[in-house]
């Protein structure tokens, strides 16, 4: 007898707990609305003619509504500035090329430069976003996913499209379920992140199989992902470390010796965010030499322990750290250093969390790059409305690449994550 | 009356949560459809492969928390053998195979002959595959490089059934492997082992070739789930599932939602596979209906947890049983429920 | 006659036939393992290994992973394998303590520690009084835990300076992992290394010399002679989970602190961090062996192997390596030598 009770309630847990989920998403739903008001006044001069003769009260189709004027958490216009970028000229074998030429990288920092797009993409509908039902399927749970869903709730409500954000938490395996979800759903398009640039490939595939327009987001995939795909957006993580590298040299007068704490090692940032200002540095500043690289995960302890190791190994011949990430491995490096009183070691991060901004802030870290998770969303949203409404879209575009350092810091509070 | 019916809802819990999340559907939108169907078997592949490694070492009383690296290991080098070395997918495969069996022997050899912990031996042997991997890798992914074949061989939809090709050779597995476990005198000896292991000594059998046997299975068994997931996917990568939900713990949860007794003897690798068919469809029902992670895996862990807590209590009330004469045992029972 | 003869040959021989080799394994241990990497540190950095603040810094690297260690090892003491429910610990506590830094500081603390304390209590009931299995339990335990954490949460983490109004209450957590004590004697010791010295010779006083570390000793070695000889297992048990709770709450505001976010991700990877360092220590998964000293040996090991590899500039990839096949050759040998030596 006690055991049926036993059993009974914690199935009435169960119900409960999953009753109390559903109840949250839709407050949450709710409490996202204070943003909003699609003035239309007409601002995207769309060349496109689309398809004209329908459309709703608020906005005809073929032109959107203003979105310039939505802004986004940390004060910013919420809809990025996107350059396109050319591709140069790929070398002959990027394999017999070293890994300090950036040549070597160049299907990874170029991906797409051959991607043909499959002959069976869909076609536009042509007749806007307004009504519209979209599937965002996102890398996993982290607070720059919350910053990413919120920029994706603001941004849909602008267009009036419907959307349904899944998270599968890092894994592959159920982001592939999610997908097969999506895809049974039969929505009018589908947003993807996907977890790792190869796998992707089969995701998109799968998608764009299934007669259902795709659009990457954030994640540089592989060419081969992106002949699956309508059209890209995200964060030109090369560029920007790129810039990033070339504001440390002259910083550093360039010379002196560099440190880099990675990314978890198999993913697209660690090797943007080592190779992309190592590569840089050794056309900029060949002077600058590479002293080490170590990936020890996000973990403050083991970051601090590495640097100081770092410190101790090298001492003077360390003259600055280049970090992948601007939250744990940033507040590692920083204590390190303290503790050492080497303050002279310039610091430089990727990322764009609160943690690395309150740094620059405060004038521990020289420089972070901006990068707008809510921005990221905002872009690939109004690709897919910009395609809805049968306007071109360009196969890829990039976020153009901003930095905070001490002089632009406060411009950028509060912030996203 | 109850009890006998509690007991047989017990016996068959893998069952009852196949069926009860399968009727939640109800609760989603498009829920019974082929393709929905199909594509909740499909997300079953690697973890079943995972889970009949698992539950074989948990038959026999061990643990093998090697098995999310074992697969790794079998996807990294199917996919690095055919893309650096150029082998064809066949060649590949058995060649990865082989390596995680090595190392599975170099699990069952620490455990039985070195006498180590299976627990500890494997942990070390997760680390050990880790960096080999990686640096085989060189931390990078692998892919096939727009290989498709074999991948659309094993992705495609056999119409009307709701299955592919991958799913129609781990069905195969998980089959044999159970009669296997059930019907030889192989199978029959590992439960032996995992239940007594003085009994099984005195019966004769040699239980460290065995443990020798069931970790090179089992490393087989998790790197031929790892190569067919990799391939289907046209990628590896050698830190696949350290983040999230990892293939290890879906695995242990089917091995115990499944009836395997921890402490070994007990277990069957046909259950294990119904509890991952489970756990999968009531991750797409509740991805369906919430489409939030964080009630995925409360739902996980409180099954998980509710099952270990049931079959806690009920071994602890047994053991309070146990030397007390059943007729003085039946008395207690009727003045208790007099007194309710 | 005979009797006489009799006595005089039957000698104890024992302590003779002992293999002298693993004698030595089996006492000194772990800091064989440690001399060794001091030996191998010194060659290779001659000048700047035995720095004052090389040593400090290796000390505070492990100081966290030691914290935890002191309770882990009350767990591997009394047989019950590993805690695998730490990481949610060590995160439930910190977001529970960052969160109730918007009251003030000494509660925020509390709470954490209380926070800790309640998932002890549910592990030492379960686990101490209906004795379910340790790994299994702790396992499923730690996964609903995890889902209740990020549900409350929603997903999120927590930054002390935008829960609290009063920035000295941030400034004051934050400062948790970052005093430094000795100052006046010149030196700079901080705090969670003094923390973690102090929780060590606090853990080996428990667990040598007091009823309670002698019955967790019975009831690690034979459960059943301990319930036998009439000792409280299930309280012992119970108050052995406490500890490893209270020393993961310690850990969980220290790493809150020294991150300075409350997050879910908080603790990972610290389950099998701790029992590596546990077991590296000479203690063993069958329970009632080894010593907090030893286990004191094991985090040190931890510590110095990755600052030797550090110096030595061998890449990420191949310190996994070198760890895997470390950790499993020293408990090869611990467990060997308690084998020749009938110990085990």
């Amino acid at each position: 007898m006690k055991r049926i009770v036993a059993l009974l309630l914690a199935l009435m847990m169960l119900l409960s707990m999953a009753a109390c989920g559903g109840q949250e998403t839709t407050s949450e739903n709710g409490s996202n609305t204070q943003e909003g008001g699609s003035t239309n006044a007409g601002g995207e001069t769309s060349t496109e003619g689309g398809a004209t003769e329908e459309g709703g009260e608020t906005t005809p189709a073929g032109e959107l509504p203003d979105y310039s004027t939505v802004m986004s958490t940390d004060n910013q216009p919420l809809f990025p500035e996107m350059v396109i970028k050319d591709f140069p000229e790929r070398p002959e074998d990027p394999e017999a090329l070293g890994e300090d030429e950036a040549g070597h990288w160049y299907d990874m920092e170029h991906a797409g430069w051959d991607a043909v797009k499959s002959s069976n993409l869909p076609t536009s509908p042509g007749d806007g976003p307004e009504g519209k039902e979209i599937y965002v399927i996102v890398h996993g749970d982290h607070p720059w996913t919350t910053a990413y869903t919120n920029g994706i709730n603001k941004a849909c409500e602008t267009f009036g499209i419907d959307v349904t954000v899944l998270s599968p938490n890092w894994d592959v395996n159920l982001q592939n379920q999610q997908i097969d979800q999506a895809i049974n759903a039969q929505p009018d398009a589908i947003i993807l992140i996907p977890v790792n640039a190869e796998s992707a490939v089969q995701q998109f595939r799968k998608i764009t199989e299934a007669g259902i327009p795709a659009f990457g987001s954030n994640l540089l995939t592989t060419s081969a992902a992106m002949e699956y795909m309508i059209a890209w957006t995200g964060p030109d993580d090369w560029g920007q470390m790129r810039e990033l590298a070339r504001e440390m040299a002259d910083a550093m007068n360039k010379e002196g010796g560099v440190c880099y704490l990675t990314h978890n090692p198999g993913g697209s940032a660690y090797f943007a965010r080592m190779y992309g200002p190592r590569t840089e540095l050794a056309e900029y500043a060949p002077n600058i030499k590479t002293l080490d690289f170590q990936s020890p995960g996000f973990d403050a302890a083991a970051c601090k322990q590495v640097v100081s190791d770092w410190i101790t190994k090298y001492g003077d011949e360390l003259n600055a750290i280049f970090c992948a990430d601007d939250s744990a491995q940033l507040i590692g490096t920083i204590d390190a250093i303290k503790e050492a009183g080497r303050e002279d070691i310039l610091v430089y991060a990727a990322g764009n969390s609160k943690t690395g901004q309150d740094y620059v802030k405060a004038g521990d870290v020289e420089c972070i790059n901006y990068q707008s998770a809510e921005g990221d969303a905002a872009a690939a949203v109004l690709t897919v409305a910009k395609w809805f409404n049968g306007e071109e879209v360009p196969p890829m575009a990039y976020m153009a690449p901003v930095m905070i350092n001490a002089e632009n810091v406060d411009s950028f509070y509060p912030c996203q994550w | 009356m109850k009890t006998k019916l509690l007991k047989s809802l017990n016996q068959y819990r893998a069952y009852v949560l196949v069926v009860v999340m399968f009727a939640c559907g109800v609760f989603g939108k498009n829920f019974y459809t082929a393709y929905n169907i199909k594509a909740i078997l499909d997300s079953t592949l690697l973890y079943a492969f995972l889970g009949v490694g698992f539950t074989l070492c948990m038959v026999a009383g061990h643990m093998d928390l090697s098995v999310a690296a074992m697969a790794n290991l079998g996807a990294v080098l199917t996919m690095g053998f055919h893309t650096f070395s150029g082998m064809s997918w066949g060649p590949a495969m058995i060649l990865a195979i082989l390596a995680a069996t090595l190392a599975g022997v170099i699990n069952g050899v620490m455990i039985s002959k070195a006498k180590i912990h299976s627990f500890i031996a494997t942990l070390g042997m997760q680390f050990v595959l880790k960096g080999v991997m990686y640096i085989y890798s060189k931390g990078a992914e692998i892919s096939d490089k727009g290989d498709f074949g074999f991948a659309d061989i094993l992705n495609k939809w056999l119409k009307p059934l709701p299955i592919t090709p991958k799913i129609l050779i781990m069905l195969v597995i998980v089959i044999v492997v159970a009669v296997l476990m059930r019907n030889t005198r192989f199978g029959r000896n590992i439960y032996m082992i995992g239940g007594n292991a003085e009994t099984a000594w005195l019966a004769g059998i040699k239980s460290s070739r065995y443990t020798i046997l069931i970790f090179a299975f089992s490393g087989a068994c998790c790197a031929l789930g790892g190569a067919l997931f990799a391939i289907a996917q046209s990628s590896a990568l050698p830190n696949m599932g350290e983040k999230g939900i990892s293939p290890l713990l879906v695995a242990l949860a089917a091995t115990i939602i499944g009836g395997t007794d921890t402490n070994g003897g007990r277990g069957s690798v046909w259950n294990t596979f119904v509890a991952v068919l489970g756990l999968m469809v009531m991750s797409f029902v509740l991805s369906n209906i919430f489409g939030k992670f964080e009630v995925q895996i409360l739902a996980n862990g409180l099954i998980l947890a509710i099952c270990v807590f049931y079959e806690t209590i009920t071994a602890y009330y047994n053991n309070k049983k146990i030397g007390i004469r059943q007729p003085l045992l039946e008395q207690r029972q009727k003045e208790l429920e007099s007194a309710q | 006659m005979p009797n006489s003869t009799n006595t005089t040959v039957r000698k104890d021989t024992r302590t003779q036939e002992m293999n002298k080799f693993m004698v030595i394994v089996n006492r000194l241990g772990i800091y064989v393992v440690v001399a060794l990497l001091l030996i191998a540190g010194q060659c290779i950095r001659p000048d700047k290994f035995f720095t004052f603040s090389n040593i400090n810094s290796v000390l505070q690297a492990v100081s966290l992973t030691g914290i935890c260690a002191v309770g882990l090892a009350f767990i591997v003491y009394s047989a019950n394998f590993n805690d695998m429910s730490l990481p949610m610990t060590i995160a439930f506590s910190g977001m529970v303590s960052v969160q109730l830094l918007q009251y003030n500081f000494v509660l925020s603390i509390l709470g954490g520690i209380a926070a800790g304390l309640l998932m002890g209590a549910v592990n030492g009931f379960v686990i101490g009084k209906l004795r379910a299995h340790p790994i299994i339990w702790s396992m499923a335990f730690n996964f609903v835990m995890s889902g209740i954490v990020r549900w409350a949460w929603a997903g999120n983490q927590i930054y002390p300076d935008t829960i609290t109004e009063n920035a000295a209450t941030a400034e004051q957590f934050y400062a948790l992992a970052r005093t430094y004590l000795g100052k006046s004697i010149g030196l700079q010791i901080p705090l969670m290394v003094v923390v973690m010295l102090v929780m060590f010779v606090i853990g080996h006083v428990i667990l040598t010399y007091t009823s309670f570390g002698n019955q967790l000793k019975i009831i690690g070695s034979n459960y059943d002679v301990g319930r036998l000889s009439g000792i409280n297992c299930a309280r012992v048990v119970f108050i052995a989970y406490m500890i490893n709770a209270l020393c993961a709450a310690i850990c969980g505001i220290f790493l809150a602190s020294l991150s300075k976010v409350g997050a879910y991700y908080n603790g990972e990877g610290y389950d099998f961090e701790c029992v590596t360092a546990v077991l590296l220590g000479g203690m063993t998964l069958a329970g009632g062996k080894g010593n907090m000293v030893g286990v004191f040996g094991g985090v040190l090991t931890v510590g110095l192997l990755t600052n030797v590899m550090n110096l030595l500039g061998i890449p990420t990839f191949n310190q996994y390596l070198v760890q895997g096949v470390v950790f499993l050759f020293i408990v090869w040998i611990n467990t060997n030598s308690a084998r020749k030596l009938g110990k085990s």
